[in-house]
């Protein structure tokens, strides 16, 4: 949500287009789209999740990323909430992991130490909502299964049997942090035929 | 307490009124004979334990009430509507229609929040007062022949009243309820093979998808309920039929049931009884708040608090999702998740498919295959009763697992370590739990025994005339000789690998299942005998003399427990 000194909740982005000064213009605040159709709000230079929360510009943050347009779509938000995650720089150790021969998680998917995870909990497919940012945990209020965010949301504690799915992050031409692909894995609960 | 003595027809008086009325309908339909003896005329033991099935059948009753009420404006669909309602801090908020018409019941409706709260107070007394019931009919033994089809049934009833709660919280699609229903389907996905198919069935494809709230409703308002209807009908039926069990007293015999006849003493009573239970829950629905949906908001997949608990039958559940290492097994291409598996059917199938077994379990542990009428005290059967405690042990640290963010919160306790604590004590504690209560039970029965060979410590203390202090014993009174005596000592079977004089094993004791019946037995039979002693209680066989399968149970001389149906009311 955009909020200016005279109180709009919103303002229209021809606003931010045509009206501020040339020294403003380049960090004006901008709604993106991203090419599988996601969008976020960009104000100086950070993503801004509509409408839970703000960007992931500071180190130590978690916010949650919802697909744009399907805010209120839950069946959409089932599987495809995220979580973003900046880091201090020499903080993240995710290791190049394979499962079989599908590529898992890698340091390859990060941009400047962020990193993006399901939301989805790979128990029982609670949302994964309580970030401890001095220990880097993500835990599940459910049933308190401990991702540890540093090494790719590897299980530290707790019934969760697999790591929480990474987003493939890239950096576009543009510049905007874009996913590089789906999830390369199923998010969420554990099933028979999931292999 | 003085009981009015009423013996004969002769001795009660139906108003004219009702005569009218019963004569007029027994001229066209007879049966007033029928009526006469088994209602007007059936015998309720007087005993405060026998009120908690009574609890459960009234809370019920007023569930069907409530309910009725409250499905006149509930709206059983997962459309997504813009809220607009008298609760402004909602307004705007996008929710389903079911959340919706929730919200109106809540404020618009008159009347509406009240008899909402006294609905789900009404459901957790439901399922309490079964626990405490069923707890009730285990540690006396009510379960035994021939009441173990009433006890399944029972078991049964509550099972199903587990489901119709969980469905019923569910409905109102707020954010917790939501995450309770996320947390079933993912439950219902780590079944291997069906799971998948299973969930994508009942929720009519991937959650939460538009489909499981009404469906949610017609199991929760017809199917659950009409099963719970006929269930509970057969219960007391066969309740009628059997007659009550009776606690062990001064006139109770395996032969006979004592107690007020139904009309009017026990009709009065268990009126009041009704009306009362009514209402405390009114009372408490007024004062105490209940499932507040409004300060949850609807449900959404990304948004969840802390400290997020179920009702609390379904703690056990809970409890066991959060105390589960991460256990997966991946083969041939499948995944089996014991840590979703194990928590779905492990504690519910060892606390009800363990009460469902142990009827038969005892008596082939006991040979004991008599009727019972009269109910054991909890101590006179130890193993039972120490089964009963671990259970309930068992039960109980599950239940406060499901809870650990809250117990590490308030008590200061690192919330894993909680979980840890948890881990070892769902195992050690009921173990302990058995051993501790089994001692306290024989223990009682020692104290019993001294009671009835030496009489209660009177404490008059009186002088020797040699200076010696002593504390006068008096004999105890019929109704406590009464009830001392009613304990009954298991028959010993053939010790484990016993053999007769030619080296034959006898045949209870044969094999692996024999040698395990042994053994169970001499649990089972683990008492202290009471000795001849002239108080009158020499027909108290010690135990030890006493071996073969098809022994019964020693009771009083000449009165073999009678088939229901046949023992004379009183």
């Amino acid at each position: 949500m955009i909020i200016d000194a005279d109180g709009h909740t919103q303002i229209p982005q021809e606003v931010f287009d045509n009206y501020l000064d040339k020294e403003f213009y380049r960090n004006r605040p901008r709604f993106v789209t991203f090419d599988d159709g996601r969008g976020f709000y960009l104000i100086e230079g950070r993503l801004i999740t509509k409408p839970f929360g703000w960007g992931p510009g500071t180190p130590g943050s978690m916010i949650t990323i919802v697909p744009d347009g399907y805010e209120d779509d839950p069946d959409a938000l089932t599987k495809a909430a995220v979580i973003l995650i900046k880091f201090r720089p020499g903080e993240l150790h995710i290791p190049t992991r394979r499962q079989g021969s599908t590529l898992v998680g890698t340091m390859n998917w990060t941009v400047d130490n962020i990193v993006a995870y399901s939301k989805i909990c790979t128990h029982v497919g609670c949302p994964v909502a309580l970030y401890e940012q001095t220990t880097h945990h993500i835990l599940c209020p459910c049933h308190q299964s401990t991702f540890e965010a540093t090494t790719g949301a590897t299980v530290i504690f707790g019934p969760a049997a697999r790591p929480l799915p990474q987003l493939p992050l890239t950096v576009d031409s543009s510049g905007f942090l874009v996913s590089k692909s789906d999830f390369t894995e199923p998010v969420g609960p554990s099933f028979w035929e999931r292999g | 307490m003085s009981r009015p003595a009423v013996n004969s027809d002769t001795d009660f008086e139906v108003s004219k009124p009702l005569m009218g009325t019963a004569g007029w309908l027994d001229d066209r339909f007879g049966g007033a004979r029928g009526v006469r003896t088994y209602l007007l005329r059936k015998v309720y033991p007087d005993h405060w334990s026998f009120l908690l099935g009574e609890i459960a059948l009234y809370s019920f009753i007023i569930l069907l009430l409530t309910g009725t009420f409250l499905s006149f404006f509930f709206v059983p669909s997962m459309t997504e509507v813009t809220y607009h309602g008298s609760y402004v801090k909602l307004d705007g908020i996008r929710m389903s229609e079911a959340y919706q018409s929730t919200l109106r019941i809540s404020f618009d409706v008159r009347g509406g929040l009240l008899i909402r709260q006294i609905h789900h107070w009404a459901a957790d007394l439901f399922v309490a007062s079964l626990m405490v019931h069923m707890l009730r009919v285990f540690f006396t033994g009510a379960f035994r022949k021939p009441r173990e089809v009433n006890w399944l049934i029972g078991i049964t009833l509550f099972a199903l009243a587990l489901i119709e709660g969980l469905f019923g919280y569910s409905l109102p699609d707020d954010q917790l309820s939501g995450a309770g229903l996320r947390i079933f389907e993912g439950t219902l996905q780590g079944i291997p093979i069906v799971g998948t198919y299973l969930a994508y069935f009942l929720f009519g494809g991937p959650f939460p998808g538009h489909d499981i709230v009404p469906r949610m409703y017609i199991i929760h308002v017809l199917l659950i309920p009409g099963i719970l209807l006929a269930l509970i009908g057969a219960h007391i039926f066969i309740m009628f039929w059997q007659k009550h069990t009776q606690m062990p007293a001064k006139g109770n015999t395996e032969r006979n049931v004592t107690g007020q006849p139904s009309y009017p003493y026990f009709v009065a009573k268990t009126s009041a009884w009704f009306i009362f239970i009514f209402g405390a829950l009114a009372l408490l629905s007024t004062f105490a708040s209940i499932n507040p949906v409004w300060l949850y908001g609807p449900y959404t997949p990304v948004a969840i608090s802390s400290a997020s608990q179920p009702d609390f039958y379904m703690g056990i559940l809970e409890g066991a999702l959060r105390i589960m290492p991460a256990w997966e097994w991946n083969f041939l291409g499948h995944t089996v998740t014991f840590s979703v598996l194990i928590p779905f059917a492990l504690p519910l199938g060892i606390i009800l498919g363990g009460a469902a077994f142990w009827p038969f379990f005892e008596r082939w542990a006991t040979g004991d295959k008599a009727y019972h009428h009269i109910n054991d005290r909890p101590r006179n059967a130890p193993v039972r009763t120490g089964v009963g405690i671990g259970a309930v042990v068992f039960y109980g640290v599950l239940w406060i697992e499901g809870a650990n963010d809250v117990v590490a919160d308030k008590l200061q306790i690192p919330l894993y370590t909680v979980t840890w604590i948890a881990r070892v004590a769902v195992i050690v504690a009921p173990i302990i739990a058995y051993f501790i209560t089994k001692r306290v039970c024989l223990a009682l029965q020692r104290k019993d025994r001294n009671e009835l060979l030496h009489g209660y410590e009177s404490g008059i203390i009186r002088q020797l005339p040699n200076g010696e202090f002593i504390e006068v014993h008096q004999p105890v009174n019929e109704e406590r000789l009464a009830v001392l005596e009613a304990k009954k000592v298991t028959a010993l079977l053939p010790g484990p690998g016993a053999e007769d004089d030619n080296g034959v094993p006898a045949p209870s004791a044969r094999g692996m299942l024999g040698k395990a019946r042994a053994v169970a037995n001499r649990a089972f039979a683990e008492a202290i005998p009471v000795e001849a002693d002239g108080h009158g209680n020499g027909h108290h066989g010690n135990g030890h003399a006493v071996t073969g399968e098809e022994h019964e149970a020693v009771g009083t001389p000449g009165s073999t427990a009678l088939p229901p149906g046949e023992r004379t009311e009183e």
